[in-house]
């Protein structure tokens, strides 16, 4: 998931670039007007559903799809989610390190790899009050 | 490795939206959202599970996971499945549904 990073929208082209290899391989990007409804209704800068389905808005931004993308890439390697243990909190501290990780490699925005970082520490600090773990 | 009882996925459904219903032209044409807890077990794709209550009951695949924590208590997950075919499910928060694996 992406809360929805503020910074630079990408073009249509941009998306249909960073996210070729993902359809290729037989994922689907949905930016259909309805998609875009439901991100709203959810809060979302994008979402992913599993390893072949991901949602973006119009115009999502850099960190955003990458995101979504990483999420789709966990799916493949398998995704359990256990009772107690934060839900979905333990993979979105995963995808923001991996974004992190990656942030020149993927030329991401240092003020969006800054809205990550933020994140990552939220997320942290959640698992900790909840006694998830890492 | 010997599977228990206790192994098997039970999660108690706390909300429930026909996103096929609100936003058929999309890729959650046909799906239902849950929202669940899960109390044992293991909650993955590609799972089947009978969703029952008020004594009824069908089996449904989970085809989805939103990577969306909620904000309000992270240890509920919003599952999507496949839309049931008889069963008659009332929409929003809702009280006695389960999913439970077989």
């Amino acid at each position: 998931m992406s809360g929805g990073y503020r910074g630079t929208g990408l073009t249509q082209a941009e998306v249909e670039a960073m996210t070729a290899d993902f359809r290729a391989a037989g994922g689907v990007v949905d930016q259909s007007v309805d998609a875009q409804r439901y991100l709203q209704a959810r809060g979302a800068g994008g979402l992913t559903l599993n390893r072949e389905t991901i949602l973006l808005p119009a115009n999502p931004t850099r960190t955003a799809v990458f995101e979504e993308l990483v999420h789709a890439e966990r799916f493949r390697r398998g995704v359990t989610i256990e009772a107690g243990r934060g839900g979905v909190l333990q993979f979105e501290a995963e995808a923001a390190e991996t974004l992190i990780r990656n942030r020149h490699a993927w030329q991401l925005p240092a003020e969006e790899v800054r809205q990550v970082i933020e994140n990552l520490r939220n997320i942290r600090a959640e698992l900790q009050r909840l006694g998830a773990g890492q | 490795m010997t599977r228990t009882i206790t192994d098997k996925l039970v999660a108690t459904v706390i909300e429930v939206t026909d996103l096929g219903q609100l936003f058929p032209a999309s890729v959650l044409k046909g799906r239902l959202g849950l929202d669940v807890r899960i109390e044992r077990g293991s909650l993955s794709t590609g799972k089947k599970v009978r969703l029952h209550g008020l004594g009824l009951e069908e089996e449904v695949e989970i085809i989805g996971i939103e990577m969306l924590s909620n904000p309000h208590d992270p240890n509920v997950v919003r599952i999507l499945c496949s839309k049931p075919k008889t069963l008659a499910l009332p929409t929003g928060k809702v009280e006695g549904w389960v999913i439970a694996e077989q």
